[in-house]
């Protein structure tokens, strides 16, 4: 396939110059504003609600409270389990209660502050370890959410005929997205009489089915409209302010706007999930994998959110890139009262890619073998058999990112205090097992542009840019010919979420599979011969300017409930990064000081993209490994939230690996979780190899390595 | 978002002028600097100060002066222009490197060396540095005038010495001897916008190249309520010839000269057994540069 034509994001000058509008920017005449007052209490029942001295507050307009819920009262994006607004328990602190909406921002806090909630105590669940025989329920229905399973061949085989086996535990912590713009929306209603919201997100059908729910209005009386999203990394695909939002407009019939502070964003996001793995690795003395067994124990605090996901595909893809004949994995996530865990960029792949590359290495150190050659002889190849015992027909680039770093590998000059590592991955792109498609639409806009219609969020990462590219790549046209119109509810269909790394595969091959549709319209036009576009609307705007359809939905098929056999994701991202750390061993504070990132992206779309999703990735992993540390009732904002800055990024060297997908556009993938992915495993490995000691905990932060340090020594 | 409560606002133009307001508003009135802090802390309704007062009309206090035998530095001057100063790079390098690693360069081209003394964070950059160089401060009201050892104006987190109708106007550095080095490490998690773990600077003095320590200070910083003398360890180095295992012998005393909490930045042990690495190091550097010669 040819390289796609590139161009400069469309969205870049804007931003750069700072006249972007976000939806926290967003002023209309005469708005209210919505503050939610949230559970101070881990687990309890609501004994008594004060609002008397609130409501009596000149300038407050409403409280709102679950009564004043007309349609359903629960919400939540893969089961409806979560209350909008508590009734009688609460699971969390942070749990919204009720919603003050007053006349200004500074009278809704102080409104909020006033008002008085009692509470009779529960005894709260903290550690999902005790989640499962504690004699209290979060829910009804017990406390262990879901168990799955990947069975491959037979484990006790393979390790009785493995050399070698290791055999250790790794832990993770809870991490915020820590966007930069928290999340804000602002709704009033339209003078058809239609309630609009716009907001900051990551998928605007998905919104608009939650606020018609809630408010018991058909969807076609409710608009989501997303406003320019400042980040998201999953944070922004549960609902954050939009039915409370909805709720408010609903009740005031005026504009309201809800935008968190840090700290309350701090509080009610959902986090990464904490995951506690056991994994036992068996090799032959060649180095080839023969048996691995993981036990995976989750917090998902206490509601599902993306909980169910997390824990499926943590589980599939435990063995890493890497073919292994005998599998078992137990993967279980259970509900506690600690905040919710949902969605975060690798749908705890990140984890567990911690503890797959922390076993590859130890496996290699064992045999006195080679840590890239072991990857490599059991590397996933086109043919492979994988833990879910799918064949991969295509597109596994994942030998290629070993051998594009061999040099650098086998040319690695160890300095004193200074170590290298590797981390690899691979990634499902798309939803688990599941139908995920996306549709999009073209058709001339009457000012003769192509008017690109897809509901895809752009959430900085640079859709807008590649799907624009993809169609003028696939309609022969220039982009300054298109118009975009995007993110909207009323002018696109649904294009499924910003998440699982699925836009530029699979809306992309939406608005691909459009284009071929309408380039034959436009061939017949004579388009290609110099009719204008705005002759062909013309010729066409009595009898309907025809419209062109794209649809694109991987092909997968669901998992076999006890063995997770079947084919998850129709394709692959593979990537391996290496690393070069230098650690002070006395004070234990490790320095990342290059990374060679290679990623198979099928086909690369927008090259200066793509280095930017990996510099991104590679910045967050580095938080990930050494200093991100979300802890419930301690972490209240980013003054003890540590994300790295610029003057922590190391120097990155990006090679781009293009193994075609035969299903996507061009025959590209994904790349937004894969950045992210393998950064923190190298990092460990690194840190392995410059000071010899191995950290089993995430983060490994200056003072934890430093007590890593000081126990090897006194041994 | 967090909005700023409501406050008057003035910016005089003259010393005496901002006096004035202060000790007519009384306690209801703050003194604003770069904003760093005060707005931070008033935005999350901390504090209300009913008036603040700018300083930064005050072209004076954006001004560094050589006076007989020290410099001044006016209490304005913004923490990014300190390092750019050859005066303060050459003579007090240990100051010009704290300047260089405090907060992100927004917080260095808004905040000012008087709000960062007057704050008194305990793991502030600029005090520990300071103290190590005898640093005094001058503190101006509507009627008196009086200049305050750094090392007595800190009382606590937040709390010093200085009246609510005072203005701390300069720093006074008294200039440094020949055979003159310091150093100053601040240890976190990433390399800027970092809250010290542990901070440490010294400063000595040797009376010839090769020669004894005369003078030696070491100021550890947050492993106390405020920055602290590592007394004990001062002492043990003067009169006495430089060499690693005097250092060694200092930073273990230094250990013992403060005491650290456990907070979400690091724990107790940590922190003591940091001190003694930073107290180490920063004593090997300023001994190199001591040796390295006569000041111009």
């Amino acid at each position: 396939m040819p390289a796609v034509k590139e161009i400069d994001r469309i969205d870049a000058l804007e931003k750069v110059l700072g006249a972007t509008l976000y939806a926290g920017d967003m002023y209309i005449e005469g708005m209210l504003y919505g503050v939610i007052v949230r559970s101070t209490r881990p687990h309890a029942t609501i004994s008594k609600i004060n609002i008397k001295e609130a409501q009596y507050l000149e300038g407050v307009v409403k409280i709102l409270s679950c009564n004043d819920i007309p349609g359903k009262k629960e919400f939540g994006i893969i089961k409806k389990d979560q209350s909008l607004l508590a009734e009688k328990k609460v699971r969390y602190v942070g749990e919204p209660v009720l919603v003050v909406v007053a006349e200004t921002e500074r009278l809704a806090r102080k409104a909020a502050e006033l008002i008085q909630i009692e509470y009779d105590d529960i005894i709260s669940i903290h550690d999902p370890f005790t989640s499962e025989k504690a004699p209290v329920l979060i829910h009804g229905s017990g406390n262990l959410l879901s168990h799955r399973t990947v069975l491959k061949g037979d484990v006790q085989k393979g390790f009785r005929q493995s050399d070698v086996i290791v055999e250790h535990t790794y832990r993770t912590t809870w991490l915020d997205h820590a966007f930069l713009e928290t999340e804000a929306g602002i709704g009033y209603m339209d003078n058809t009489g239609k309630l609009v919201i716009l907001t900051s997100t990551q998928n605007v059908h998905y919104k608009r089915k939650e606020i018609s729910r809630i408010l018991g209005l058909p969807e076609e009386n409710i608009r989501v409209i997303q406003a320019t999203t400042g980040g998201g990394f999953g944070g922004k695909l549960d609902m954050t302010v939009e039915c409370y939002v909805a709720l408010a407009v609903y009740h005031t019939k005026k504009p309201v706007m809800i935008r968190f502070t840090r700290e309350e964003s701090f509080l009610s996001d959902t986090k990464r999930h904490p995951l506690y793995i056991e994994y036992k690795t068996g090799a032959r003395r060649d180095g080839k994998i023969q048996a691995v067994e993981v036990n995976i124990i989750g917090d998902t605090g206490p509601y599902i959110s993306y909980g169910e996901t997390v824990c499926l595909r943590a589980a599939i893809h435990a063995t890493g890139p890497y073919e292994v004949p005998n599998v078992h994995v137990d993967s279980r996530m259970f509900y506690t009262n600690n905040p919710i865990s949902g969605a975060m960029r690798g749908f705890g792949v990140p984890q567990i890619a911690f503890a797959h590359e922390s076993q590859m290495d130890e496996i290699a150190y064992a045999l006195k073998l080679d840590p890239l050659h072991v990857r490599m002889i059991n590397g996933l190849k086109k043919g492979s058999r994988t833990a879910t015992s799918q064949i991969l027909e295509a597109s596994a680039g994942y030998i290629e990112t070993l051998k594009r770093l061999e040099p650098y590998w086998q040319g690695r000059k160890k300095l004193k205090g200074r170590g290298f590592g590797l981390g690899s991955m691979f990634y499902g792109i798309g939803n688990t097992g599941i139908t995920n498609p996306s549709y999009a639409h073209l058709s001339i806009a009457e000012n003769g542009k192509i008017a690109l219609h897809t509901g895809v969020c752009e959430i900085g990462q640079g859709s807008d840019t590649v799907l624009l590219q993809i169609l003028c790549e696939s309609l022969g046209v220039d982009d300054k010919n298109v118009e975009l119109i995007r993110g909207d509810t009323d002018t696109s269909k649904d294009a499924g979420s910003t998440s699982a790394s699925r836009q530029t595969y699979i809306s992309g091959m939406a608005i691909y599979n459009a284009s071929i549709k309408m380039r034959e319209f436009l061939d017949k036009e004579e388009y290609y011969k110099g009719r204008g576009l705005k002759d062909i609307f013309l010729t066409y705007k009595e009898k309907g300017v025809p419209v062109f359809e794209g649809f694109f939905d991987p092909p997968t098929t669901a998992l076999d409930p006890e063995t997770s056999e079947g084919k998850p994701y129709a394709t692959y991202a593979f990537a391996t990064h290496m690393t070069e750390v230098e650690v002070d061993e006395i004070t234990g504070y490790t320095k990342v000081l290059k990374v060679y990132a290679a990623h198979d992206v099928g086909k690369a779309i927008n090259v200066r993209n793509i280095k930017g999703q990996v510099y991104g990735g590679i910045a967050m992993g580095i938080g990930f490994a050494l200093m991100e540390e979300f802890r419930p009732g301690e972490t209240h904002s980013l003054d003890a939230y540590y994300i790295p800055t610029s003057m922590d990024m190391p120097d990155v060297e990006v090679f781009i690996i293009e193994d075609e997908e035969p299903t996507g556009p061009f025959g590209a993938k994904g790349v937004g979780e894969p950045a992210l992915i393998p950064q923190a495993a190298s990092i460990v490995n690194a840190i392995k190899d410059a000071v010899d000691v191995r950290p089993f905990e995430l983060p490994c932060h200056i003072e934890r390595l430093k007590g890593l340090i000081e126990s090897k020594t006194s041994k | 978002m967090l909005l700023l409560p409501k406050f008057d606002y003035y910016e005089p133009k003259e010393l005496t002028e901002a006096c004035r307001l202060l000790s007519e508003t009384g306690s209801k009135a703050k003194i604003i600097a770069g904003g760093t802090d005060i707005l931070v802390n008033m935005k999350k309704g901390l504090i209300s100060p009913k008036v603040l007062v700018s300083l930064g009309r005050i072209s004076r206090l954006s001004e560094v002066e050589r006076m007989n035998k020290s410099i001044t530095i006016g209490s304005h001057l913004i923490i990014a222009k300190l390092a750019e100063f050859d005066l303060i790079r050459k003579r007090f390098s240990i100051l010009a490197s704290a300047a260089k690693v405090l907060g992100s360069p927004l917080v260095r081209n808004r905040a000012t060396i008087g709000g960062n003394i007057v704050t008194a964070r305990p793991a502030a950059d600029l005090p520990p540095v300071l103290m190590a160089l005898g640093a005094k401060v001058k503190l101006k009201s509507r009627r008196s005038e009086r200049e305050v050892a750094l090392d007595d104006f800190f009382i606590g987190p937040g709390a010093t010495v200085i009246k609510p109708d005072e203005i701390l106007t300069r720093v006074i550095i008294p200039e440094t001897p020949s055979y003159t080095g310091g150093h100053y490490i601040k240890l976190g998690h990433r390399k800027a916008l970092e809250i010290a773990i542990v901070a440490v600077a010294s400063k000595i003095t040797l009376n010839k190249p090769d020669g004894v320590i005369k003078d030696a200070k070491i100021v550890l910083s947050a492993v106390a309520p405020k920055a602290v003398h590592a007394k004990s360890a001062e002492e043990v180095l003067i009169g006495e010839k430089p060499s690693a295992k005097l250092f060694e012998e200092a930073a273990s005393l230094a250990m013992n000269d403060c005491k650290p909490i456990t907070d979400i930045r690091g724990g107790v042990d940590y922190r003591q057994a940091m001190v003694e690495i930073l107290t180490r190091r920063t004593l090997s550097f300023a001994w190199k540069e001591a040796k390295k010669g006569k000041k111009q």
